[in-house]
């Protein structure tokens, strides 16, 4: 088939190279390799054609059947078999050509020579429309003038369907074709006559006549009965003309590539591609070979070696500058871009105007409704070019980054073994009070600390063993709030806030002379308050009694009533002076008492703010007083606020300051500690925020140290080096030092007071516990 | 000395020997024969060098000490210097010593720790101990002189009886605590404390040991020129002067001798309070020496040069004072303020304590450019090392007391670690028991007194 295909094909393009579209009309060329293997292939002997539309074609097919059964037939006169008759229709078909390959060609494509009716009109006997067709002539293109052979156009139908019809069929224009004469008449007439020559007795199916055979097919058939060569002109090893070959041709047949437009789809083709196809889909066709159970034992025994399992990723050349990359495409660069971005007529004209180099963009918006329509983009080629250009003329160069090592742009800090020493154990316990301790203090001496406590009483401790010495008890319900000693070594005086009374008290520790000193000091003010009392005839409204017979027993000395309860004392240097600041008392909250007049002032009535604490300036006479959220300071000689501090904080505690003058350090309840720096801003040099809960107390070592220790609700205390450098250009180096635990939090509050010996660095801490501890 | 024959045999041992040649400075226990190097087995501690001993003595037939003496006396030995602690392949690791080097090792007795004899309950914490050896009393036996914080003092005799109590001369108005308390002779008592007068007693012992009817304790005169309490005291009993420190940052000598001791001119004593308790004589200082700038904590008289006194203070000094010229000789800065002071005399060293629980050994002869110091650190947890006493039979061994509730035996041979701990800790609560005193008696054995009212013997 494939070589009369071929033979077909070749004639056919040599039409089709002048009629040019209608060469899809008849010649199919298969030469490539994938038909080659045509009949044999295993694509035809597995599959049924079931599911094919099979329309025409099957006639072709069903030809040799057809041929079959007519030689069936005849079986017993001739004796021919199956491949033998094969050949000789084969060879018939061979002769006959073309008509029988053209014929489908005109039925199946009549539309083309539409413009040309072929059919006349007339009337038929009824009155009716009768469309009376031409005869169909043939187009026979090859040189062949043999005449036209009639042929049975009946299809594959069993010729029994005509035995009651006088035609056995029609030819190709409908004309009946007339059974042979048969019968008697004939027989007769036959037997007279003598045995045509090449008479076989069978029927030619397609013209319905008696098959008769030519001397040379008989001898063509009874030598391929004896297997020999068919006939004398037959030569069996023609040399093979290989028009596609594997050598490369000094000239080639064509060196161009088959064109598409060749490739046209020839029903059969189409079936083959369809059946290819469904193969494919089903999975019965592979697009490689299974690896049987064999090889794949094989494959297991045969040794791999992944070279490159161990490669490790390797840096680029040092001399590697990696591209500048690009900004990504926006929306105006996509096939499908928002309207806004899609440029009206104007817009158009003026990109399409302007210079290619003046253009904003390189192309213009246009709208696509799917990628699929999206064209070539015109100026790839271009565009990468000059994007390799940029980069190849563009001088790069590499920018050596900071190496700056994050640790090196910290602070230098001291070890913290380089500022010792610093308090670090916690030594002697002083136990003692029932309740919380509310204040202590450290004597001047460092011999004694007194503490006072919810309990109403005040202890004086030794310092350094912790063995209470001394105690008063100044009241049972209240609390002693403040305690504070006398600053200096003349005189040995203790003064005490309870409850809403200021006490001055001279414990008995001290040597005579001191105590008389003390004496002396206290005793100064009675005679000028009532010497003052009666030039002014006026009594002043808070006045300093002495206490009551059991306490003056108790080396208490002058107490002072005032409105509401005494939170803190603070003490001038000199000892003259001492204010205290009862938080709850508004106009009367700020107090500072002359010690030597028995005098009680308020130089503070309209202050803002809760007013928490207050201290004296260590060498100016300048006033510190802590509210809720500022620090004010005072000039006291020229009676002006100085400044105002604004630590940033909801609720100061405790201030102290620094023995120098010139730095505060205030604690808030809200957890911070913050340093101030009075040459610098009013706002903190520094928040120090390292405690869980309120700091209570902040303590500057008042005696040379360059320490500094906080008291916090979480039960801790922290100390701190935080040195004052004279010079202006360098500020105050802070480090924290250690964190000193002991203290047992009770009622969620923890140290609640601490203080300095003023000589050691050994700091004391009270606590809600009950407890005083040194620590060392 | 005739060498031993054989060498002795070894107990069979594997792993890497070591000679060691043992020797000893002490007659009694010594080897009467020289025994040569002997093998001794490294890996293995001190039961080894114990067992070459006794092995050693058992075997030389001509050894002359009871094999049961030297059985009991456990041994320490000195292996250059420094007392073996530890294995010795460990010791040999450690000091870089090759194992093929015979190894010079002098056994002496080891320190047999003390055991808790007695303890004598008082009422309140005691500051301040001193013992009278029984030579000294008519008695022949030792007497023990507690102070303590109620500003008593109290004479007991060894077994747990309070001989004398002394009378509470102190300020009416609070209870001045005793802070320190010593025996000037056999019938003079010294005492100190937060009332700022130093006080003579005359100390008059009962007829017997049973019979203390008799023992007093009298007030004989009053030393006054210190302004704050008097934190520590030392005497010199031939020369009959005595040394007190005091929180008034001076040093005061007195003559204890009421003979020729000066008088305090009573003009100078104006106040009433003084007047009242003047009634004995009134002692004034030969000299106040000053130079200190805090409280001064402690004081020794020189045991090597007359007339030259240490002294310790809170403002981390140890001054070296010469007492003729009442000027400092030598000025030693250290790093934390000091408590506690004694004197290791025949090694010329001074132990010294401070606030952090250090124990700092340091010479006081050398110039201070030539200072050589060795420190224990920590040698006490809980800060403050408040006593020390050197043992009076061991130039090598002092205790020590801390306010953490520790009394430490040490050996300057190996200060890695202290040799003995006696712990005087209250049950109740670990931060308490403070120890005040350590004394170390030849006789009555290491005494410590503190916070837990108590003054115990352990013996």
């Amino acid at each position: 088939m494939a070589q009369k295909r071929k033979v077909s094909g070749t004639e056919s393009t040599a039409k089709s190279e002048e009629s040019g579209e209608d060469a899809s009309d008849s010649g199919i060329e298969l030469n490539g390799p994938f038909f080659s293997s045509d009949d044999g292939s295993d694509l035809d002997t597995e599959d049924s054609t079931e599911g094919f539309e099979m329309t025409e074609e099957e006639g072709d097919e069903e030809e040799p059947d057809e041929s079959d059964d007519l030689l069936d037939d005849s079986e017993d006169d001739v004796n021919l078999t199956d491949e033998e008759v094969e050949a000789l229709l084969s060879r018939r078909r061979r002769e006959l050509g073309n008509t029988i390959e053209e014929e489908p060609d005109t039925k199946t494509y009549p539309e083309l020579e539409e413009d040309e009716p072929n059919y006349e009109i007339t009337t038929d006997a009824n009155g009716g429309i009768r469309y009376i067709y031409k005869e169909i002539d043939p187009v026979y293109d090859s040189d062949d003038s043999d005449a036209p052979v009639t042929k049975n156009t009946i299809g594959n139908i069993p010729l029994s369907f005509y035995d009651m019809y006088p035609h056995i069929g029609y030819d190709i224009s409908g004309k009946k074709l007339a059974r042979p004469a048969k019968g008697d008449a004939l027989d007769s007439m036959l037997e007279s006559i003598e045995i045509p020559k090449g008479w076989t007795g069978l029927m030619d199916p397609a013209t319905g006549k008696p098959l008769e055979l030519s001397q040379d097919e008989l001898q063509l058939l009874k030598q391929i009965q004896l297997d020999e060569i068919p006939g004398d002109g037959y030569n069996p090893y023609e040399p093979t003309v290989e028009w596609f070959t594997s050598k490369v041709e000094q000239m080639p047949l064509s060196a161009a590539p088959e064109p598409k437009r060749r490739f046209v789809k020839s029903r059969a083709e189409r079936k083959l591609i369809m059946r290819i196809v469904k193969g494919i889909k089903e999975g019965r066709i592979k697009p490689y070979k299974e690896p049987s159970a064999e090889d794949q034992e094989e494959e297991e025994f045969v040794p791999r070696y992944d070279l490159w399992a161990n490669e490790a990723p390797r840096p680029d050349h040092i001399m590697n500058i990696p591209a500048p990359k690009l900004p990504p495409p926006s929306h105006e660069a996509s096939y499908h871009p928002p309207p806004e971005y899609l440029p009206d007529e104007e817009e158009k004209k003026e990109w399409e105007e302007a210079d290619e180099e003046d253009r904003k963009t390189p192309f213009l918006p246009r709208d696509h409704s799917s990628l699929r329509k999206v064209g070539a983009y015109a100026h790839f080629v271009k565009d990468v070019f000059e994007r390799c250009l940029d980069l190849y003329l563009a001088p790069r160069v590499r920018r050596s980054k900071l190496n700056i090592d994050p640790e090196s742009l910290l602070p230098k800090l001291p070890s913290v073994e380089e500022l010792r020493p610093f308090p670090s154990v916690s030594s002697s316990i002083f136990r003692g009070h029932s309740g919380r301790v509310r204040s202590l203090d450290v004597d001047p001496s460092g011999q004694w600390v007194a503490t006072g406590g919810e309990d109403g009483t005040i202890r004086v401790w030794e310092l350094q063993t912790g063995h209470q010495t001394w105690a008063i008890k100044l009241g049972a319900d209240e609390a002693v709030n403040a305690v504070s000693w006398r600053p200096g070594h003349d005189a040995f005086i203790l003064a005490a806030a309870h409850a809403e009374s200021l006490y001055m008290l001279i414990p008995p520790l001290c040597s005579p002379e001191l105590e008389e000193a003390s004496h002396t000091i206290l005793d100064a003010g009675w005679g000028y308050s009532s010497t003052s009392s009666t030039t002014t005839t006026k009594k002043p409204q808070y006045p300093w009694i002495r206490p009551s017979a059991a306490l003056s027993a108790k080396q208490t000395y002058t107490k002072t009533t005032l409105r509401s309860t005494i939170k803190s004392i603070s003490w001038h240097r000199r000892g003259n002076y001492l204010s205290t600041v009862s938080p709850s008392g508004q106009s009367s909250a700020v107090a500072i008492h002359t010690l030597s007049k028995h005098l009680t002032q308020f130089p503070f009535p309209r202050l803002k703010g809760l007013p928490q604490t207050a201290s004296f300036h260590p060498n100016k006479p300048h006033f510190f007083i802590a509210t809720q959220r500022t620090i004010k300071i005072y000039d006291l000689t020229q009676q002006l606020l100085l400044k105002t501090l604004q630590p940033g904080a909801r609720w100061l505690s405790s201030i102290s300051i620094h023995p120098g003058g010139d730095n505060v350090l205030a604690s808030s309840y809200d957890r911070r500690l913050l340093w101030h720096d009075l040459d610098l801003d009013n706002k903190p040099y520094k928040t120090l925020r390292y405690h869980d809960k309120a700091i209570r107390s902040v303590a500057f070592h008042p005696g040379g140290f360059p320490l500094f220790v906080d008291a916090s609700d979480d039960g801790t205390l922290q100390v701190f080096h935080g040195s004052v450098v004279g010079d202006l250009m360098e500020n105050a180096k802070i480090v924290p030092l250690k964190m000193l635990r002991g203290h047992k939090v009770t009622g969620a509050l923890g140290v609640l007071d601490v203080g300095w010996d003023p000589g050691r660095p050994w700091c004391v801490s009270v606590g809600a516990d009950g407890l005083g501890r040194l620590w060392v | 000395m005739a060498t031993s024959s054989s060498a002795p045999t070894i107990p069979p041992s594997s792993g890497k020997q070591v000679k060691i040649q043992l020797t000893t400075k002490q007659l009694d226990i010594a080897l009467p024969e020289d025994s040569g190097p002997i093998l001794v087995d490294t890996s293995q501690s001190l039961l080894n060098l114990h067992y070459a001993l006794f092995f050693g003595s058992k075997t030389d037939l001509t050894f002359q000490i009871s094999a049961e003496k030297s059985q009991r006396i456990p041994f320490d030995f000195l292996i250059n210097g420094a007392i073996l602690r530890t294995s010795l392949d460990d010791f040999l690791t450690t000091n870089g010593i090759s194992a093929e080097t015979v190894l010079h090792a002098e056994y002496v007795p080891a320190f047999v720790p003390p055991k808790h004899a007695a303890s004598f309950e008082h009422d309140t914490w005691v500051s301040s101990i001193d013992v009278l050896s029984s030579a000294e009393t008519k008695a022949h036996q030792a007497l023990i002189l507690s102070g303590s914080y109620d500003g008593l003092m109290r004479v007991w005799n060894t077994s747990s009886q309070v001989a004398a109590t002394s009378q509470y001369l102190g300020d009416s108005r609070f209870v001045a605590a005793t802070k320190a308390a010593r025996f000037l002779s056999s019938t003079r008592v010294v005492s100190a404390g937060m009332d700022r007068v130093i006080r003579l007693w005359r100390f008059k012992e009962g007829e017997s040991m049973t019979d203390n009817s008799k023992a007093s304790v009298l007030h004989e005169a009053d030393l006054q020129c210190h302004n704050q309490m008097v934190l520590a005291m030392d005497v010199q009993s031939d020369k009959q002067q005595l040394l007190s420190a005091s929180a008034d940052h001076t040093l005061a000598l007195w003559n204890t001798d009421l003979t020729t001791a000066p008088v305090l001119n009573s003009e100078t004593t104006t106040t009433k309070r003084q007047k009242r308790i003047s009634t004995p004589a009134q002692i004034a200082p030969l000299s106040t020496l000053q130079g200190h700038t805090h409280h001064v904590t402690g004081v020794l008289f020189s045991p090597h040069v007359p007339n030259q006194a240490y002294s310790i203070s809170s403002d981390n000094t140890l001054k070296t004072w010469s007492l003729s010229t009442e000027s400092v000789l030598d000025n030693r800065p250290l790093q934390d303020p000091l408590y506690a002071l004694t004197a290791l005399t025949n090694m010329h060293l001074l132990a010294l304590g401070s606030s952090k629980g250090d124990i700092t050994m340091i010479d006081p002869r050398t110039s201070t450019a030539m200072i050589k110091v060795s420190t224990v650190r920590q040698a006490h947890s809980n800060g403050f090392v408040s006593s020390l006493a050197n043992d009076p039979g061991s130039q090598y061994r002092f205790a020590s007391g801390g306010f953490d509730g520790m009394v430490k035996v040490w050996d300057i041979r190996s200060l890695t670690s202290s040799t003995m701990t006696i712990d005087r800790k209250l049950d109740n609560d670990s931060k308490g028991g403070k120890v005040f005193a350590v004394k170390w008696d030849a006789e009555v054995g290491i005494l410590s007194a503190g916070e837990d009212c108590k003054v115990r013997i352990d013996r």
